[in-house]
């Protein structure tokens, strides 16, 4: 089973997707549409407190698993589980009543707060949605919730045009905390920041986690901040998980040739290797045709004959380190 | 040999006369490339476009000088700047998706600069164009030259904006975080171009980025930019090993996973 990263996680499910896949539609000319797979046959489980990051090149998907964990995309098959209940057939009611538990972070502050209204509104706007509560426990909540990502009350009464692109960020994340969430899904939550602010959001997410006993699914194109800050990596290429290993293992063990190939092209600067560019074939592509055999095949270096033909599972190889590769097997 | 030096460069922004670039000077020598690092709003971008002399309307010059082979740029004309960009000093952009015009193929777009600085005519601009698209690794440069910018992936276009941009076999090479939106495979790739065509061409570049690990894999010197104003120069190896500016090592430090600590400096 998956080893004990921090004590408090344990192997209680707080959501769960089996064997997912979305059909998406794309325009390619006026008249013409072309269909892709963005996910293709998906299953992935969040435990208890853990950082489950999601890593990936951009069109592989991960944006859109976390949107089908959030429960604000519908798959076009298989099932969503929150607190092991399917999402389908959970009452209106039922539904919101576990909606405050699952909450996201998005990319980009600056559109995904809204510019009109004030910053105190924006972080009332949850707990009026979902609780039926007065101005005053609000404003109480608000405080906890500012306080939890080290912001004054003095940005209460701002826009968010007023400030930076840190603080806006923290503002983010204060509107899903304040609703106490037990999953939290961070769509590459530092990626429009700059260095130094990432790095203390990625601190202070780690801080977080480990006070509120939050798991979060962390998606992040950057190996770098996945090793940062999570105790569980699944790599995804062409809309299917590739590889899932706990991230202390990360350049430790034997791994999928996909995820062999984004450590040879990672750029570290206080280690800097020269990387293996011959190890680059081909560009990824979208999955527009239902493809058959291993999706990375046409990029692999050591690839078998089945490879183009047959479609390697999942395979736990170590105790929580699961490939999906004829050569890893 | 010295290229490219700037003096002593202060711009001001006219509306609200705030200080945009404080007293910036570096100096960029013959097949160096030079990094800048910076946060955003540190007027790394800002420099460049004042050596290409397309500051934005607004902004003005205070004060200082850019030598470009001894000649001070700020004392051309129009018409003689003109000649220079471009043409001797060329620039790459974050994305090439809005700097390539849409409704252009490839080819028309190096042609159009082949035939503007050098004269070249249709024919001889038609082949110049194929093997300039060739030496940046497009494949199949022949069908490339009539695709549009859309038709292409973003590394391709990233390789047509070089292509453009080393049409007039320029000596100085601006190129503002020109892997920023490319996936770690492609930037790779671009990168590795980039180092292939500064040590075959002796181009020499300014490489603008805010990534430690581009700037370390490929520059020779930093300058490092905070708020408008240059706070360290130094060789990679030893800004990356002994800052010697507090701001270079917060940077330095924003790194996950880095191994300096705070005493570094």
């Amino acid at each position: 089973m998956l080893p004990m990263h921090e004590d408090f996680i344990d192997q209680e499910v707080i959501a769960e997707v089996k064997d997912v896949w979305k059909r998406l539609e794309l325009r390619v000319g006026i008249f013409s549409k072309k269909t892709f797979y963005a996910l293709r046959g998906v299953s992935l489980k969040v435990f208890k407190g853990e950082t489950l990051a999601i890593l990936g090149e951009s069109g592989c998907g991960k944006t859109t698993l976390g949107r089908i964990f959030l429960g604000l995309e519908e798959p076009s098959r298989g099932e969503v589980y929150w607190f092991g209940q399917s999402i389908k057939t959970l009452s209106k009611r039922k539904f919101k009543s576990l909606r405050p538990k699952v909450q996201a972070v998005f990319q980009d502050p600056t559109s995904s707060l809204n510019p009109k209204i004030r910053i105190k509104d924006i972080l009332f706007e949850p707990l009026s949605i979902n609780f039926s509560i007065t101005k005053e426990e609000g404003l109480r909540q608000i405080g906890e919730a500012l306080e939890k990502v080290s912001l004054s009350e003095k940005v209460l009464y701002c826009y968010p045009h007023e400030l930076s692109g840190g603080q806006r960020q923290r503002v983010a994340l204060a509107r899903a905390l304040i609703l106490q969430p037990k999953l939290l899904v961070l769509d590459e939550p530092t990626s429009a920041l700059d260095m130094t602010i990432q790095k203390q959001i990625l601190d202070l997410l780690k801080e977080l986690r480990l006070s509120f006993q939050i798991s979060y699914i962390f998606i992040t194109h950057s190996i770098n901040t996945a090793r940062y800050l999570a105790t569980r990596i699944a790599v995804m290429y062409l809309g299917k998980i590739v590889e899932i290993f706990p991230a202390q293992a990360l350049g430790k063990v034997p791994h999928h040739p996909y995820t062999e190939l984004l450590l040879s092209v990672n750029l570290d600067p206080f280690n800097p290797v020269k990387p293996n560019l011959s190890a680059i074939k081909g560009e990824p592509s979208l999955a527009f045709d239902e493809v058959k055999g291993c999706p990375f095949s046409p990029r692999c270096q050591c690839k078998k004959t089945n490879c183009q033909t047959l479609s390697p599972e999942l395979v736990e190889v170590s105790p929580g380190h699961f490939v999906s590769c004829f050569e890893r097997i | 040999m010295e290229i490219l030096r700037v003096e002593g460069l202060t711009v001001r922004n006219r509306k609200d006369s705030s200080i945009l670039l404080k007293d910036v000077s570096f100096s960029l020598n013959q097949g160096e490339i030079l990094g800048i690092l910076g946060e955003s709003g540190s007027g790394k971008s800002l420099t460049s476009l004042a050596i290409l002399g397309l500051l934005p309307q607004g902004l003005i010059v205070e004060s200082g000088a850019i030598y470009y082979k001894g000649k001070n740029l700020f004392s051309l004309s129009p018409k003689e700047w003109e000649d220079i960009r471009g043409k001797e000093i060329s620039i790459i952009l974050q994305d090439p998706l809005t700097s390539l015009n849409p409704v252009l193929t490839i080819g028309e777009q190096i042609i159009e600069v082949l035939e503007a600085h050098l004269g070249m005519d249709k024919r001889s601009a038609w082949k110049r164009a194929i093997e300039l698209l060739s030496e940046v690794g497009i494949p199949e440069p022949e069908l490339r030259m009539k695709s549009y910018p859309h038709q292409l992936s973003g590394g391709m276009r990233q390789r047509a904006m070089i292509a453009i941009a080393l049409a007039c076999d320029p000596t100085v090479l601006i190129a503002d975080e020109p892997t920023t939106a490319l996936d770690p495979t492609l930037q790779l790739q671009v990168l590795e171009l980039l180092k292939e065509l500064n040590q075959k061409r002796g181009l020499s570049i300014i490489f603008i980025t805010h990534d430690l690990g581009v700037m370390r894999y490929i520059a020779d010197r930093i300058v490092v930019y905070y708020k408008g104003e240059v706070i360290e120069v130094g060789e990679t190896e030893k800004v990356f090993s002994k800052p010697t500016h507090s701001y270079t090592l917060s940077l330095l430090l924003s790194y996950p996973g880095s191994p300096l600590n705070a005493t570094h400096a």
